[in-house]
């Protein structure tokens, strides 16, 4: 069934390409280039839309053409995605989309950075010394760096003799 | 002399095997003569990878079209440079180059410790003549460098146009180099965990290395990039390809090891997390050369398809288990040694500085293992390119910027309000004034403000630290200042390297900034003495002409450049068709400043004589590769041995 839409929805896309003129488009270069920014050349290239740089690219070349026919007809920007989602498949948007099993890829970097800060937190907080007495005798560099030691005391003797 | 190479990689599999397998059974059954012989073993393995590899760089010298991977990566037309770069152009070549390296790197890893270290290096050579069999074997059994072809062939295929260009000796080296590299660490950390040997002298014997192999990474990295920018044709320097992104990912892994490994060696803090750390880079870069070369992702770098894939899955599971299976063993013995005193210290901000690179190098395997796991899931095929990146990387770079800023103005152990005043009241507010003024000036987009006034932050944290060391050596010691200047930089190198590396990262990100937000371009098909215009600037396409050479016909086209008026000079785009290949190759112009770049793509001659072009303007991309060089220059100072006595 899903085949079946996804024919019958590339009908009215493959005509457009087909009678779409290669160039001289109306629509602003910009909101053509802004459109194809978010789709990948379907000749097998793997650059995003405005990228592929193959001289006779057959599927470059219609897809811009059809953004800038689209645009011309007054279609706004989701409208011509979906179509060419609906012709090609989600393999045409240069990212997933936003929702259904999708959102899995959007979210899990995040989910797993902030699962990863839960862990460390709590490490830190098992790590931690909060007995008074060790925090007093915290000081601010390693006691054992004579280099650092050695920086930090010609720092504050500076410090000093600058007031 | 294909005879020859073949016969030495034969015995050197057996030699390999023989290494790792050897110093095992010498410890078990305590025969130090059989440590003794895999030690000799590997240095044979040396002369023997060492004699293929010549015989490869023979027959590609002298267009042996008999071997097949002659056959296939050269022509008797190509120059001998580019002849003898065929080395790593294809897999059976580039295994050989990764197993050459290796051996000769383990050899001098044997040099460096033929007295010290006697615990840990019979393991150290079991895993890495483990990881030559490996290789090696691949060579023998799936993608031999030596094959012959069926029928003899007079002339070769010829390299892919795309690689010829000066990136084919900048990148792949570098990047398979640092691949390779991190199987030195890795194996010391074995070698850690197996003997229970987890002090400090297997975290100092690892710490070159690891600099060497994030070093030859980062910088293969970025010669790709530079490649991409000026020969693929499209304007930009990151298309977050698989093999791009598979690159990155052992990077950010290794640049989290090099900063945890310090609070390690200072505080006995983060044993395990170091483990995980570099078993996970290695384990990355067997990643990086699996995607590389075997094309299950589609990518631009994947030049051929081979049935390397199972084989590799198969290593990398064995090392991966084996090496965590051997760490969960010795968790008991890797406890801290001390507690983090305070949330604000200098340790903290190691812990969030590694969260986010690891969160990042994670973010970026997710994206590129994600269309595989859709299709499993849905049955759909899923595009994951640069949006995805941008939208999910971008945020955390900025948080790393920042925590790259924040980290070197705090005190280990416990930071006071006095240090945080002192330290940060400065550079914060140049930070400020910085997005203030660039907000006034134009700069409007939320994410560069914030990122320009980090990267200002970032600056002005390290110079005033360094300056203010600098001045009281300076005032206490007498010196002049360059003097004072040298001696405190070569007085504690691994720091001041560090602070050079992060100053070529705020070059870098200033770079990617500009380009990335401030980009503007057009596309127009012009017929001689028609203009172009796109900014400030007025391109005069001049005319078309074509001409043929022994390899290629080539498409060229002239234009004039003026800016507001002024004239620049001429850029000549061109298209190349290479006679072997199909698909012409961009040659673009690009006229590079400081402030941006004028980037002309050369679309080709239609058949009404006029030509059509695509012309960008990329900003401030000329510091993306400023900032590779002082990248270098940094990892040099940190690496280079260290010259104490010269500041005494």
């Amino acid at each position: 069934m899903d085949s079946l839409r996804r024919l019958l929805g590339i009908i009215p896309v493959a005509v457009l390409l087909a009678t779409a003129p290669a160039p001289a488009l109306a629509a602003s270069a910009d909101r053509v280039n802004e459109i194809a920014s978010q789709l990948v050349c379907q000749c097998g290239c793997g650059l995003v839309l405005n990228n592929c740089n193959h001289e006779h690219c057959e599927p470059r070349d219609s897809m811009l053409a059809y953004i800038g026919q689209a645009l011309d007809q007054g279609k706004t920007k989701d409208a011509i995605i979906a179509s060419l989602v609906e012709s090609y498949g989600e393999v045409v948007l240069a990212a997933p989309t936003k929702r259904g099993f999708n959102l899995v890829g959007w979210i899990t970097p995040f989910a797993a950075i902030a699962a990863g800060g839960g862990i460390v937190y709590l490490a830190v907080r098992a790590w931690m010394v909060w007995d008074r007495r060790t925090r007093e005798e915290a000081v601010e560099i390693a006691a054992d760096d004579p280099y650092l030691l050695r920086v930090d005391d010609e720092l504050k003797r500076y410090e000093e003799r600058m007031g | 002399m294909a005879d020859l190479g073949y016969a030495a990689l034969v015995i050197a599999l057996g030699v390999t095997v023989f290494a790792t397998l050897a110093p095992l059974v010498g410890l078990r059954w305590k025969l130090p003569a059989l440590i003794d012989g895999a030690r000799n073993g590997l240095w044979a393995v040396t002369a023997l990878v060492t004699i293929a590899s010549l015989a490869l760089l023979y027959l590609l010298a002298t267009n042996d079209f008999k071997t097949e991977y002659v056959y296939q990566y050269t022509s008797s037309d190509m120059s001998l440079s580019y002849t003898l770069a065929a080395f790593w152009a294809g897999n059976a070549g580039s295994l050989l180059f990764w197993a050459w390296t290796l051996s000769v790197c383990m050899a001098l890893v044997l040099f460096q410790h033929r007295a010290k270290n006697r615990e840990l290096m019979p393991y150290v050579t079991a895993v890495v003549a483990g990881t030559l069999a490996f290789f090696i074997g691949l060579m023998i059994f799936v993608s031999n460098p030596f094959a012959q072809m069926p029928f003899p062939q007079v002339e070769g295929e010829g390299l892919n146009p795309l690689l010829e260009n000066m990136g084919m000796f900048l990148h792949p080296p570098p990047q398979l180099l640092g691949y390779m590299a991190f199987t030195i660490p890795f194996a010391f950390a074995v070698a850690a965990l197996a003997t229970g040997r987890l002090g400090d002298e297997w975290i100092q014997s690892i710490r070159r290395w690891t600099i060497f192999a994030w070093l030859t990474l980062g910088f293969g990295v970025l010669a790709g990039a530079q490649w991409a920018y000026v020969e693929l044709g499209w304007g930009g320097y990151m298309g977050w390809d698989p093999v791009e992104n598979a690159a990155l990912m052992p990077w950010l892994v290794g640049t989290a090891f090099l900063h945890s490994i310090m609070v390690q060696r200072r505080r006995g803090m983060l044993k395990v997390w170091n483990m995980m750390l570099i078993i996970f880079a290695f384990n990355l870069s067997i990643l990086g050369t699996l995607l590389t070369r075997s094309g299950i992702l589609g990518s631009v770098h994947s030049f051929s398809q081979s049935s390397l894939g199972p084989l590799f899955v198969a290593f990398m599971a064995v090392s991966f288990t084996g090496s965590m299976a051997l760490l969960y063993y010795r968790l008991p013995k890797l406890r801290a040694e001390h507690e983090l005193d305070s949330w604000v210290s200098r340790e903290s901000t190691f812990l969030v500085n590694n969260l986010v690179l690891v969160g990042i190098a994670f973010a970026v395997f997710w994206g590129t293992m994600f269309p595989i796991i859709t299709e499993v899931v849905r049955g759909e095929k899923i595009t994951v390119g640069p949006p995805f990146y941008n939208q999910v990387t971008g945020p955390l770079f900025l948080i790393l910027l920042l925590i790259m800023g924040i980290c070197p103005l705090i005190g280990w152990r416990h930071a006071s309000r006095d240090n945080l005043v002192r330290n940060f009241l400065y550079p914060v507010a140049f930070g400020v004034a910085v997005g203030i003024i660039l907000f006034l000036l134009g700069v409007r987009k939320p994410a560069a403000t914030i990122s320009f006034a980090v990267l200002a932050f970032v600056t002005a944290g390290i110079l005033r630290d360094w300056s203010r060391a600098v001045r009281a050596r300076h005032q206490m010691r007498a010196e002049g200042w360059l003097r004072a200047f040298l001696r405190l930089t070569v007085s504690n190198q691994p720091r001041y390297g560090g602070y050079i590396v992060h100053l070529s990262v705020v070059v870098i990100a200033l770079g990617v900034t500009g380009s990335m937000f401030y980009p503007s371009e057009t596309t127009a098909t012009v017929k001689p003495g028609d203009t172009i215009s796109i900014g400030r600037y007025s391109l005069k396409f001049e005319g078309a002409s074509e001409y043929q050479t022994q390899s290629k016909q080539v498409l060229a086209s002239t234009l004039t450049i003026y800016n507001g008026g002024d004239y620049l000079g001429t850029v000549t785009p061109e298209r190349y068709i290479h006679r072997n290949h199909d698909n012409p190759v961009t040659e673009v112009a690009i006229r590079s400043t400081l402030k941006e770049d004028l980037y002309v793509i050369y679309g080709g001659k239609n058949p009404d004589g006029t030509a059509t072009f695509k012309v960008k303007v990329n900003p401030m991309v000329m510091w993306i590769w400023i900032g590779w060089g002082v990248m270098l220059l940094g990892s040099a100072v940190a690496f280079w041995p260290e010259m104490k006595r010269w500041t005494a």
